[in-house]
This record gives structure tokens, C-alpha cells and sequence, in this order.
């Protein structure tokens, strides 16, 4: 295990060099760059701003000096947010993303299994009919229509929630739901099936056979081989989630990092693109590593050697 | 083998209680949750107590020698404070008390107020500006308006480019209370300049001891305007507090204001119909007929700024003056303002908005009772001209636009540019029976291909910086990047290599431009109007309309908030209402 776990560490060291090689080539090769966003400046003071970026270097030895830094954990200047580092950037935006993305993965993984089990167990029943047509909607609302309608009924129409940002723990509960409403349906959907797909296994009948109660039969034998392809989903997602959405953050009006990435790309604010690009690399291949070695725990035939 | 379920479950739970942690104990509201790395705020009267103003976006820089943007000047504004201060009705003395210009125009010395204070309480001195001016012609520093100063400064273009010293530039501390400028030429508008953000003081040991960004930081953004910063949260929000050390707190009611971040139109307009905003502007198209008969917080200002079509003079179809007068002559501006952008703009007929002014104050595109301006380079406001348009067309060749190769319009992504695009195409086809194909761009691709001239027609837009025409028309000149219509009578090797094609009528605007600059007065007045005539007379841009600058106050909730001539909010004598 340990053996496994230092093969993976140095994979990922691998995967993120890569991701900041690849950001890096495709950064440089879209049309326009920092210079472009703001009037036309004369050619000095042009000069003069893209040597106090280290623009006027080659591509190569900028490179280097990103791959340098990098090394160091210092992720740099921005190059439109004056003075700011990358670094505070993200200390200051990710904890809003995080903790949406946090609650939102906790409330899917008990809500989704949850309602999915129900589901499975009252299949073709009126509960099952009613979390199917549910998640459906789910799955296909977009966000922002689902946001925007949370907002009219909760906010404008009811005053229960506020309006905008990210103070107090009623601001999360709009960006949490909005965020989470796809996987939720599709967590749903995921353990519906694959707890109904369980339930037709021999192993199954066996145990009913031997008399076992009905409880017994579904929590420690159905389940356990159940949540296999959900915990697979769930890795992917909490990172996805963690993330931070654009759309979500735009319309609560809250400045976590999903609205940062977006709009650091349409600035061409080069050292944020770079910076939060790698670091949402590294929280994916960590999240990746922990789901990876969770299933050790939930399925004995799984052995990394 | 339950035990082991549960386990997963709960190592899952643990590890979301890790990274969300601190949410457990959420209640603390977000204001309070950067205490690590900001100060404790000084809060006489409470957050609750604070104007709640969206700024709508977080701002490159507040840094007044570095800020080049709208939205860093309205932070500024109310922040820091120059030697004259912008007003709704143009400039007053401010930091300076008096000054006396020499006769020949070139001489400023300027009188400071005396006992004046920072906001950390060192004391304010002439010192302090003759630093900050020096700053703004540093090419180290690289500030994107470094051309404001270094334009009329003695020796600060040659400082800037290396060829003279910082000791050579035109502006010295006599003692502490005395400031004396030297211009290279007479400028008319110097007094406006001196209110503008480039030519505000800011604080040598600060700057020096924590470099750029040092505005960011509510312990080194030193200002010496009606409020200080107390905080800032990047992207989300930024907290100012009334400045006692301001040399007229006296008149400062508020005690702070929350500067929000909040990017989204609709979601700001919503914080404030419910009560948790109270200053907006910019305010999205969509909703502006609905608050114009439901609201009447709701208020359109004029904006010194012009929308407008650029015709690429070195294309092969647009190089004829008759064709860029035939797009320009079709257009129906009066419905354009009407049913497309629906924000009480004025329709143009030239390029120099209404609201600027001639030498004796009178309004160089006066409006009528109809709040029309007069018909003007063939553009009548109230209608196209379409049987001229289609004549010129006919004569330049293209009868009915046949013929013709295809025509594209340009414009930066964006939805409210994406209807104005749909709009012209429209009139083009109904009044010329051209087909013109509409392309877009993401802005900063659009920037470099209007600048490269790597189009037929393109939108454009300029807003002025500051009160006087010359912000808009150094816009054509020769060695200007922002010339998008490449229309040069001379090569320009620095700024724009890539334009080979010269317009030898262009050098009628680049001489008028050059008169403007050794003349005052009523003879200034008349190089200004004649670089403009040159200008509108070869139809190189089309405009169209006046910006207007859309805006709610709460009135049931704050008065006395002021807007500037250039529309910079100014909340020094804002007052809530209790």
C-alpha cells in the first residue's frame, strides 16, 4: 500500500508537470494577451509595462521562470490585479468555494444514496416515481434557471435568504442546493440502479434464503457492492465541486474561485490562469488518490501492489 | 463488513469536516472573517451604519498614479484628492488653495492649504505631489496614463524615455505649502488635469517600502482624501471609513461605505430592491423601461463618451469616402436610441459628445428642446438620409450594393453589442440593401485585431477621462494606437508599424490637433472644432449615439451623493437618512 501510494505521489508530481506544460502552450497560442485588454498604451510605456511583467522575455525563459517559482510554491504576481499575489488571490476566493463545494458533496452523498436506496427498494412505487421525476429535472435544469428562480421565490418573493454574498450561513444555502443539483440527481440515478442491478445477484438470494432479515440483507450485502460505482463518481465530483461554479458564484453575487478561473482566462491575466490551473490539478489528483485508496476499505478484492 | 461501511462513511464525513472545518462555527458573518490578515477595522459606528455602493467589479489598482480605469476613479475619488477636485460643474480649488499662472500660461505655482494631514496623520506637503508626478513619468513604474503627465511636463517625456534626468522635470516643492509647475506649451485644461487620478498624491516612504499593491492593504493604503480603506477582500468587497485626518472632515457625514464586487446586473439590482444596496450604476439594458415608469431612484446621466462605427480607411471598399458616408447616412439614430438601446442616449451627429465645452463654457453640441442635437456632416438625428446614402453608394459604384464584396461588421462579445450589431445590420439591409455579416470576438482578441486593422467596420466606443474635447480627439492621431481606422498620413515605425497605408487627408486633423495645442481660447476653440470637421468631413467614423450612465440611488435611504462631471460617484458629502 505504502509502495502504491509513493508510485501515485510521484505520477501526480508527473500529471500537474504536465497540466502547467500544457496551460503554459495553450496560454501563449490564444489570440491577444495581458497587453490587450485596456486602451491602446504608446509604444514606451507599452515596453515599459511588458518589461516590468517579464513579457519582453522568450517564451522559453519565461517558462522557466514560472517552472522555477513553481517549485517554491510561489505561483506569482497577477498581471490585473496590480500587486496582488496568485497566491492571496486564491487564499481569498477558494475558502467561498470550498465551503459550497464542502456542504454541497456532504448533502449529495447522504441525500443522493439516500433517496437512491428508497428509490431502489420502492422501485416503480409512488416514492420511486417521484425522486425519479425529480432527479430528471434535476439533471437537466440548468443552474442558472435553477438559481435564479431560488432567488425569486426565496429571496424577493419570501425574504428568507439574502439577496447576495457570502456572510452568514443562510447565503450558502441557494449556492449549495445550485451547485449540487446536478450530482445530486445524478448520485440518485447512480445508487438506484446499481442497488436494483445487486439486488437480482445470486448472493442475494442466497441470503435471503438463509432467512437473514430484510434489513440485514440490504445494508451489509446489497449495499457494500453497491456503492462501488457511486464512490468511483464521488471522487471526480467533490473536486468538480470544490472547484467552484461561475455560474452559481456570478448569480449569489459570491467571489469564490470558479468565477476567478473564468474570468482570469477572458483577461489573460497569464499568472492567475497558471496558478489556479495547477492548483485545481493538484486538489483533482488528490481527490483521485483518497477515492483510489477508499476503495481498499470498501472492496476486499481490490489490492494495490 | 457493516463496520466497514460506516467507516467509509465516516472517513468521507471527516474528510469534508476537514476542508470545511471553519464553517462549523460559521455564524461570524464573511465581514469579519479575513481578521487574520486585515487590522481590526476602526468601526465607530458599525457596518450597519455604511453606504452599501456596488463598484461591480474588483478594480486593477486604486493606486492614483497607476489607475487607468472608471471604476479604480470612483475608489479614488472619494479616497484620495488632488490639488483641484472634480465637481459636477467642473473644478474647484482642493487641496491646493489658490495658484497663480504666469502670463504666458506656462507657469503654475500653487498654493497648498496649510496643516493638511494624511490619513495615518504625517503631514500632507507640496512634497508629496512633486513625488507622485515624478512617479507617473517613470518608466520603471510603467503607468498606463504616464502620457498625461509627460505630455505637458517639461522634461517628463524625456525623463520617460531615458534622455533626461528626474531632476528635470517640471515640477518642484518650493517649501512645504508651494508647488511650481512648468508646462512645455500652454494648456487650457491643466486645471482639470491636476484633478485627475495621475496627478494625485501618494506617499513616498509607503510606496518605496512595499511597492506595487501597496494600495491593497489597509495598513499601508495611506490616502489623503474623505475616507481611508479599512478593507479589502479581493473580488468580494472593499470597506472605506470616514478619514478624520481629511482637512474638511467636518463636512464628511457618512461614516463609511461598503464597495461591493458583485459583477452580475441583475443579482446587484436585486440587493438593492431589497434593501441591501443603495448605489448602483451601469444598469443592465433589460430592466431599464421597466424602472424607467416604476422607479423613480432611477436616473440617466448624460456620459462624456461616444458610440461608434470604425471604417478601416485602408480597406479596399471602405478607402471611399462615399461608401463610409453611405453606412454612416443609413443609420436611423433616433430609433436606434429608442428601440435598440432603450437608455435615454442621445443620438450623435459628431464625434465630440454633447456636455463638452468651448473655451467660454458654451456646450459644443448644444442639445434642442428635444434634447436633439442639430443636424450636422450631412447626420440628421431624427432619421436616415437614405436617399443620399443610396446615391453615394450608386456613385462610388455599388448601385444597391451591387457588387459589392462582403461586407463584416465587428464587435466584442457581448450580448447588449451583439443587439446594436443586429440593429445596424438591419438598417444597412432595409436603407442600402447591403448584406453585412456580423463576426464577433472575445474582447481581448477584438482589441488586437481592430488595432492590427484587420477588419472592415468595427463598434467602437470612447468615454472621456477628463472635461475637455482633447480626451476623445487624440484619439486620430497620427502616433495614437487607439486610431483603429488606421487613419495616418505618415508612417508611425513605434505605434503602429503594421500601417503602410497612408491618408494624406489626414494631415488637415493632424495639423488642426497640433494648432490646438500653441493656441487658447477662442482660437483653440476653433483648431478643436476644425480637427473635428476634418474628422466627421471624411465620415472616418461613424457615431452613433452618446453614452448615457444609468443610475439608482436610494433616496429613501441616502442624499447629497454627488457625480461628477466625468461620472465619478462622489459620496464626500453623502448622508444616510435615519
Amino acid at each position: 500500500m505504502a509502495k502504491y501510494i509513493v508510485k501515485r505521489i510521484i505520477s501526480a508530481i508527473i500529471t500537474i508537470w504536465f497540466i502547467m506544460t500544457l496551460t503554459f502552450i495553450l496560454m501563449n497560442s490564444i489570440p491577444g494577451d495581458p497587453m490587450s485588454m485596456g486602451k491602446a498604451l504608446q509604444p514606451e510605456v507599452e515596453a515599459a509595462v511588458r518589461a516590468k511583467y517579464g513579457l519582453d522575455k522568450p517564451l522559453i525563459e519565461q517558462y522557466l521562470t514560472y517552472l522555477k517559482n513553481y517549485t517554491h510554491g510561489d505561483f506569482g504576481v497577477s498581471f490585473q490585479k496590480i500587486g496582488l499575489t496568485t497566491n492571496r488571490i486564491i487564499a481569498d476566493g477558494f475558502p467561498y468555494s470550498l465551503k459550497i463545494g464542502g456542504w454541497s458533496s456532504l448533502f449529495i452523498i447522504v441525500a443522493g444514496i439516500g433517496f437512491g436506496i428508497i428509490s431502489a427498494l420502492k422501485q416503480n412505487k409512488i416514492p420511486d416515481r417521484v425522486m425519479m421525476i425529480v432527479s430528471t429535472l434535476g439533471a437537466t435544469v440548468p443552474s442558472f434557471v435553477f438559481a435564479t428562480l431560488f432567488l425569486y421565490v426565496f429571496n424577493r418573493k419570501l425574504g428568507w435568504v439574502p439577496s447576495f454574498g457570502a456572510g452568514t450561513w443562510k447565503h450558502y444555502i441557494g449556492p449549495v442546493l445550485c451547485i449540487g443539483m446536478f450530482s445530486l440527481a445524478y448520485v440518485t440515478r447512480l445508487t438506484r440502479t446499481s442497488v436494483l442491478d445487486v439486488l437480482q445477484q445470486d448472493y442475494i438470494r442466497t441470503a435471503r434464503a438463509k432467512g437473514l432479515s430484510e434489513g440485514v440483507v440490504i445494508i451489509k450485502h446489497a449495499l457494500r457492492n453497491a456503492l462501488i460505482p457511486v464512490v468511483t463518481y464521488l471522487g471526480p465530483m467533490i473536486a468538480s465541486l470544490i472547484t467552484g461554479s461561475f455560474v452559481v458564484e456570478k448569480v449569489f453575487g459570491i467571489a469564490g474561485i470558479g468565477s476567478l478561473f473564468t474570468t482570469s482566462i477572458t483577461n489573460r491575466d497569464y499568472t492567475l490562469i497558471m496558478g489556479i490551473t495547477v492548483f485545481f490539478g493538484i486538489f483533482i489528483v488528490i481527490a483521485t488518490l483518497i477515492v483510489d485508496v477508499l476503495y481498499v476499505f470498501i472492496d476486499p478484492r481490490i489490492k494495490y501492489d | 463488513m457493516l463496520k466497514r461501511v460506516l467507516s467509509l462513511l465516516l472517513v468521507l464525513a471527516m474528510v469534508f469536516s476537514i476542508s470545511v472545518g471553519c464553517a462549523k462555527q460559521e455564524p461570524a458573518p464573511a465581514e469579519e472573517k479575513p481578521a487574520e490578515e486585515t487590522p481590526a477595522a476602526e468601526t465607530p459606528a458599525g457596518e450597519e451604519d455604511y453606504l452599501v455602493w456596488n463598484i461591480a467589479v474588483d478594480p486593477e489598482t486604486w493606486d492614483p498614479t497607476l489607475n487607468s480605469a472608471a471604476d479604480g476613479g470612483h475608489i479614488i475619488q472619494n479616497m484620495f484628492e488632488g490639488l483641484t477636485k472634480e465637481t459636477h460643474d467642473g473644478v474647484e480649488a482642493a487641496a491646493a488653495e489658490s495658484w497663480d499662472i504666469t502670463n504666458d500660461g506656462k507657469t503654475y505655482t500653487f498654493h497648498l492649504r496649510d496643516g493638511m494631514k494624511w490619513s495615518d496623520g504625517q503631514p500632507l506637503t507640496a512634497k508629496d505631489f512633486e513625488y507622485a508626478w515624478k512617479r507617473a513619468c517613470d518608466p520603471a513604474v510603467a503607468s498606463d496614463y504616464s502620457f498625461l503627465v509627460t505630455t505637458y511636463l517639461v522634461g517628463g517625456a524625456e525623463y520617460f524615455n531615458g534622455t533626461g534626468t528626474i531632476d528635470q522635470i517640471g515640477v518642484k516643492a518650493l517649501d512645504d505649502l508651494t508647488l511650481e509647475v512648468n508646462l512645455k506649451f500652454p494648456v487650457a485644461y491643466f486645471l482639470s488635469l491636476t484633478s485627475f487620478y495621475t496627478y494625485m498624491p501618494v506617499r513616498q516612504d509607503i510606496v518605496e517600502a512595499n511597492g506595487e499593491g501597496w494600495e491593497k492593504n489597509p495598513e499601508t493604503c495611506i490616502s489623503n482624501g474623505a475616507f481611508k480603506m479599512t478593507e479589502y477582500q479581493t473580488g468580494s468587497h472593499l470597506t472605506m471609513v470616514k478619514n478624520e485626518n481629511y482637512w474638511d472632515a467636518a463636512n464628511v457625514k457618512l461614516a463609511g461605505i461598503k464597495g461591493l464586487m458583485i459583477v452580475e446586473g441583475t443579482t446587484a439590482l436585486n440587493g438593492y430592491e431589497n434593501g441591501e444596496i443603495q448605489i448602483l450604476d451601469s444598469i443592465t439594458i433589460e430592466q431599464i423601461p421597466r424602472l424607467q415608469k416604476e422607479d423613480p431612484n432611477f436616473v440617466i446621466y448624460p456620459h462624456i463618451g461616444t458610440y461608434y462605427v470604425n471604417f478601416n480607411v485602408d480597406n479596399e471598399v471602405f478607402k471611399d469616402v462615399r461608401i463610409r458616408k453611405a453606412f454612416s447616412l443609413a443609420i436611423d439614430r433616433k430609433q436606434f436610441v429608442e428601440q435598440v438601446t432603450k437608455g435615454g442616449q442621445t443620438p450623435a451627429t459628431g464625434f465630440i459628445p454633447s456636455g463638452m465645452i468651448f473655451s467660454d463654457g458654451s456646450d459644443i453640441r448644444p442639445l434642442d428642446e428635444n434634447g436633439m442635437p442639430a443636424p450636422e456632416y450631412g447626420i440628421d438625428p431624427t432619421k436616415a438620409n437614405v436617399e443620399e446614402a443610396k446615391a453615394l453608394l450608386a456613385e462610388a459604384g455599388y448601385p444597391d450594393g451591387k457588387g459589392l464584396p462582403k461586407i463584416t461588421f465587428l464587435y466584442n462579445t457581448n450580448e447588449n453589442n451583439k443587439k446594436i450589431a443586429e440593429a445596424l445590420q438591419g438598417m444597412w439591409k432595409q436603407n442600402l440593401g447591403v448584406d453585412v455579416e456580423l463576426l464577433n470576438q472575445d474582447w481581448a482578441v477584438f482589441q488586437e485585431t481592430r488595432r492590427a486593422g484587420e477588419y472592415m467596420m468595427a463598434r467602437g466606443g470612447w468615454l472621456g477621462d477628463y472635461g475637455d474635447p482633447m480626451t476623445m480627439l487624440d484619439l486620430f492621431t497620427v502616433a495614437s494606437g487607439n486610431n483603429d481606422p488606421q487613419w495616418r498620413y505618415a508612417e508611425e515605425p513605434n505605434g503602429a508599424p503594421h500601417d503602410k497605408t497612408l491618408n494624406p487627408e489626414q494631415k488637415e486633423f493632424e495639423d488642426a490637433i497640433s494648432q490646438s495645442l500653441v493656441t487658447s481660447g477662442k482660437d483653440r476653440d476653433a483648431a478643436l472644432k476644425a480637427a473635428e470637421d476634418s474628422l466627421m468631413n471624411n465620415m472616418v467614423i461613424a457615431p452613433i449615439y452618446y453614452y448615457t450612465f444609468t443610475t439608482i440611488v436610494d433616496s429613501s435611504k441616502v442624499e447629497g451623493v454627488e457625480l461628477t462631471l466625468t461620472n465619478k460617484w462622489d459620496f464626500t458629502h453623502a448622508e444616510l437618512i435615519k
